[in-house]
């Protein structure tokens, strides 16, 4: 499948200079004095810093709370990821057989895709909020049985269904898009073959989402990395005992209220690497067993 | 299709309807608190059903927060961020995924590792770049020896300035860069609502109204505006990141201001309540107009466009070109 191409490189240039531009004034510019920062020591109020090499480096990687804060990161991306994709997949697929009512069901659906993550955080207080919630139902059972500002599981547990509930209108709208570019006559041929609905799912239609899936588990887990700010600040605030402060929290407290700003440089350094590594191992072996077309 | 399946049928309604559920309870939840008084929504069994104090509550919170103004605000700043993201977004995926040159993926992963750093983690030297956008060329020059060059040569002292603070067009511009991708692989085709940076759309007001009367109390530094100190910059950044800067905070940095500061009143529910009501009923009432906009421009299209599945009409583009007479290649 060859794709027609133009020649003309000089208008390319012109095509992409102005993005190219943008993101060199705003990303890779400040990532650059970020980077410098990592091997500084700055002070807190301006004044000049001091050239440490890779100190800072060392002083995170010896750190315990640091790798904690690693070790609750994945946790906790790995678990979005999983739940929400999930719930994405299999609502999309159901919806896609098209019953009746099945716009209002699409429409509820991305619903979650309108709130801000600040207020995903405040809404799921009343869901998880141990005296008064939804959750505390748990509570009438034994007392003490649920309560996410005590113990550090249940506060984990909290924060991840958050951030799912956050990330499966996004899949979910994607998913639906795959399925609804599925050729309709392939669906059909295989019903007059036989194969059942829920065949058809397994055998014709998820094969035959894979590039969907394959973008979206990029995705999902680069923004469950770097984008779960706004819900661990409303949710947890970090606790309790640390066990909620994911790497984003972490730099952000360390940075902006331990005025640690090496500290927290060298840690998004790390972040960014962690994420880009990431990326590319999917990138080298998972997109392998991905078929386009 | 083509068989009866009854208790399939069934089932797909039961699991969509729980789906529904589970998907809409945190937002009934939120709108439900936002319709109660304060003794209510405190009161330990959770209220599921609206009291009658919505509209006292959407008034106070309007008013409390000056939110006319945010709504304006966060207007213009999305539908800057919208536009500017898209029109880049296109003609950057365009020259990538039509134009055979060298060192196209190379420019496709440079636009792409975009996305693994986030906004949050360089907001400082962002800041920095936003007291002077042309910064970076002014160091380049500086290293390269350039400015001394061209200030022998012409006479002139090379001083490059350009102040986003306090304007729609710094909030708006670190905004749009966002991986265009070879094969359209934008996040933020369909919608975009300020998702992808930590702050909602409900957060960016404030930060143009904190930010701008945190910096307007500073006063101008004098000399270059890219240099301003460290600790001044510092403060910007926490004004706009956290909702402890008051808006008459006295002079940053000063006793005063850390009275402010210290005594602004914690996260409350009375809080939760007000934020979630102004966050989420404008955006439910948007989504509720989603299926008339869907008449017309089928944004489920629209990310079909954006998935990596064979683009019908993305790649019919160079042909119907050629066929219409201009030259594809020289």
């Amino acid at each position: 499948m060859r794709r027609a191409y133009f020649k003309m490189s000089w208008i390319a240039a012109a095509l992409l200079a102005p993005q190219l531009l943008v993101i060199f004034v705003f990303f890779y510019w400040p990532s650059a004095q970020a980077l410098y920062w990592a091997f500084t020591l700055e002070q807190p109020w301006g004044g000049g810093n001091t050239w440490v090499g890779l100190e800072n480096f060392r002083r995170i990687l010896s750190d315990p709370l640091y790798w904690n804060s690693v070790r609750v990161s994945v946790i906790y991306a790995l678990a979005t990821t999983v739940l929400a994709m999930g719930m994405a997949l299999t609502l999309a697929m159901f919806v896609d057989r098209q019953l009746a009512g099945y716009r209002a069901f699409r429409i509820g659906l991305i619903w979650p895709y309108a709130v801000a993550a600040p207020a995903v955080g405040l809404a799921f207080q009343f869901v998880f909020n141990p005296g008064a919630g939804i959750f505390s139902f748990i509570n009438t059972v034994s007392p003490g049985l649920w309560n996410p500002a005590r113990y550090p599981s249940h506060a984990v547990t909290s924060i991840v269904i958050a951030g799912a509930w956050k990330q499966i209108a996004y899949s979910f709208i994607f998913f639906l898009a795959a399925l609804q570019s599925i050729p309709r006559s392939l669906t059909e041929a295989a019903a007059m073959d036989g194969a059942p609905p829920l065949r058809r799912m397994i055998d014709l239609q998820l094969p035959l989402l894979t590039p969907t899936v394959f973008f979206l588990i990029v995705i999902n887990i680069t923004d469950s990395f770097t984008d779960s700010f706004g819900i661990v600040d409303t949710l947890t605030g970090g606790g309790p005992f640390r066990s909620t402060e994911l790497m984003v929290y972490k730099i952000y407290t360390d940075g902006f209220r331990g005025f640690d700003y090496s500290g927290a440089a060298a840690q998004s350094i790390i972040l960014m690497l962690l994420v880009m590594a990431l990326t590319f191992v999917q990138f080298r072996y998972v997109e392998r067993r991905v078929h386009y077309t | 299709m083509i068989e009866r399946t009854p208790i399939l049928n069934l089932a797909t309604h039961a699991i969509l309807i729980f789906g529904l559920i589970l998907i809409l309870v945190p937002i009934w939840l939120a709108f439900v608190g936002a319709t109660l008084t304060l003794q209510e929504v405190n009161s330990a069994p959770i209220e599921l059903w609206p009291g009658d104090q919505l509209f006292n509550n959407l008034r106070e919170a309007w008013v409390l927060s000056d939110f006319g103004q945010k709504f304006v605000n966060t207007l213009i700043v999305s539908v800057g961020v919208v536009l500017g993201k898209i029109t880049l977004a296109c003609i950057t995926a365009f020259a990538l995924v039509f134009f055979n040159f060298r060192g196209r993926m190379l420019i496709f992963w440079m636009i792409f590792i975009t996305l693994m750093l986030p906004l949050a983690v360089r907001i400082v030297p962002t800041y920095a770049v936003a007291a002077n956008a042309l910064s970076p060329f002014q160091a380049i020059l500086d290293v390269a020896e350039l400015s001394w060059l061209i200030d022998r040569l012409s006479g002139i002292e090379v001083d490059l300035q350009w102040n986003l603070l306090n304007s729609y067009t710094g909030l708006i511009r670190p905004m749009p860069p966002r991986p265009a991708g070879k094969k359209g692989r934008s996040r933020h085709v369909s919608f975009a609502d300020g998702r992808g940076d930590w702050h909602g759309p409900g957060d960016w007001p404030g930060l143009v109204g904190r930010r701008g009367q945190a910096i307007s109390k500073w006063g101008a530094a004098p000399g270059r505006g890219g240099r301003k100190s460290r600790a001044q910059i510092t403060g910007a950044a926490l004004c706009g990141v956290r909702d402890g800067c008051a808006s008459d905070q006295g002079v940053w940095g000063s006793e005063e201001w850390w009275t402010t500061i210290r005594s602004a009143p914690a996260s409350s529910l009375t809080k939760v309540q007000v934020l979630s009501t102004v966050v989420t009923v404008p955006s439910l009432l948007v989504r509720l107009t989603l299926p008339i906009v869907e008449a017309e421009v089928p944004s489920m299209k629209i990310a079909a466009f954006a998935t990596s599945h064979p683009v019908q009409p993305f790649r019919a583009k160079p042909v119907s070109l050629a066929k219409a007479g201009s030259p594809p290649t020289k």
